[in-house]
């Protein structure tokens, strides 16, 4: 059962191959592929992140009001998340239930290979071969280590970025340190896994990383200006109409004089 | 002596911690948002263990996740 699965992954990205003559190809276009399938979740995930940054002034004035009333705060909070008109994904159960269609794919860019048999099994003359590993790579030369290492740190930079772009923003130098901190932990973590990763399997998740944040990029660029919009139109039709309420001196009723 | 057995004590913990901040940002990204809640799945499941140590947490989380699926609640949902 699991291999006739596999052998359906390995049916969809040969099927590329065949219109394309390039393995590594292939594999980017699956990945684009998949990445348009989920655009539109994408995006709304994407613009309830920007509409919770938005609140997040709100949750902070909250916290310095009832300082020491968590029943309170969280009251307050719920009536926040309530009025933000939430609307609900799948949920995180049935999405943890489609990951052995992950390890499958995983597992197939792994066995590639042996699969492709004869045909060279490489991102045109980028990557001479997919199936190799960076440190494989390295032990043949550093001329042969070179696009690895692109790949390496592309794969690696691409867990940073997000991170780095999300902190920008933020004012906070504590939480930003610890934040970036712990990017640069994980990024040194995934180093270490793309060493020993084939270059297949890397060009798969370095491609769909970026085009995420490219995404991710491109919904908060327009969900901004969006707003900008909006409130220079508020600030042209709203303005309110001043008027001179001054009031005159009182003056004595002038009394009829007999 | 008794600080060695703290630092054990703590291993499940940072364990699954570990694994939770590995899965945020390597494996999240490539598939779909989909959590129903604030915090999401894994914030919430970091929050716990942290908070309520390894046999409290896992607990905790595990109910949290079993909740985010269709039909289920949506929402501001916090650590309690």
């Amino acid at each position: 059962m699991w291999d006739i699965f596999k052998d359906w992954i390995f049916d969809v990205i040969q099927f590329f191959y065949n219109f394309c003559h390039d393995w590594g190809l292939a594999i980017i276009i699956v990945t684009i592929i998949f990445r348009i399938i989920v655009a539109p979740l994408m995006h709304k995930q994407a613009k309830s992140n920007y509409a919770m940054q938005k609140v997040q002034p709100k949750i902070q004035a909250l916290k310095d009001r009832f300082p020491d009333d968590p029943t309170r705060q969280s009251q307050e909070m719920q009536k926040i998340y309530a009025e933000m008109k939430f609307n609900p994904l799948a949920g995180c159960l049935p999405m943890l239930l489609q990951m052995p269609i992950f390890i499958a794919l995983f597992q197939v860019l792994r066995e590639m290979g042996d699969r492709v048999g004869e045909t060279s099994y490489s991102f045109y003359n980028l990557v001479p071969n997919l199936v190799q590993t960076p440190s494989g790579a390295f032990a043949e030369g550093f001329g042969t280590f070179i696009p690895y290492l692109i790949l390496m740190v592309i794969f690696a930079g691409a867990t940073f970025l997000p991170m780095v772009l999300q902190q920008l923003k933020t004012e906070n130098t504590q939480q930003k340190n610890q934040t970036l901190m712990m990017g640069g932990i994980m990024s040194i973590m995934m180093l270490w896994i793309s060493w020993g990763s084939p270059a297949g399997v890397l060009l798969f998740w370095g491609a769909s990383s970026v085009i995420g944040i490219g995404q991710n990029q491109l919904t908060l660029a327009r969900c901004r200006a969006q707003d900008k919009k909006r409130e220079e139109e508020e600030a042209l039709v709203v303005k309110p109409i001043e008027v001179n309420v001054e009031r005159k001196e009182k003056k004595k009723r002038p009394k009829k004089k007999r | 002596m008794k600080k060695v057995v703290e630092v054990a004590k703590k291993v499940p913990t940072l364990f699954a911690v570990g694994l939770i901040m590995f899965y945020r940002m390597a494996i999240s990204p490539l598939l779909p948002p989909a959590c129903r809640f604030v915090p999401t799945c894994s914030e919430y499941g970091l929050i716990a263990f942290k908070r309520y140590g390894f046999r409290k947490g896992f607990v905790l989380t595990v109910k949290r996740i079993l909740k985010c699926r269709p039909g289920g609640p949506c929402g501001y949902d916090p650590v309690p």
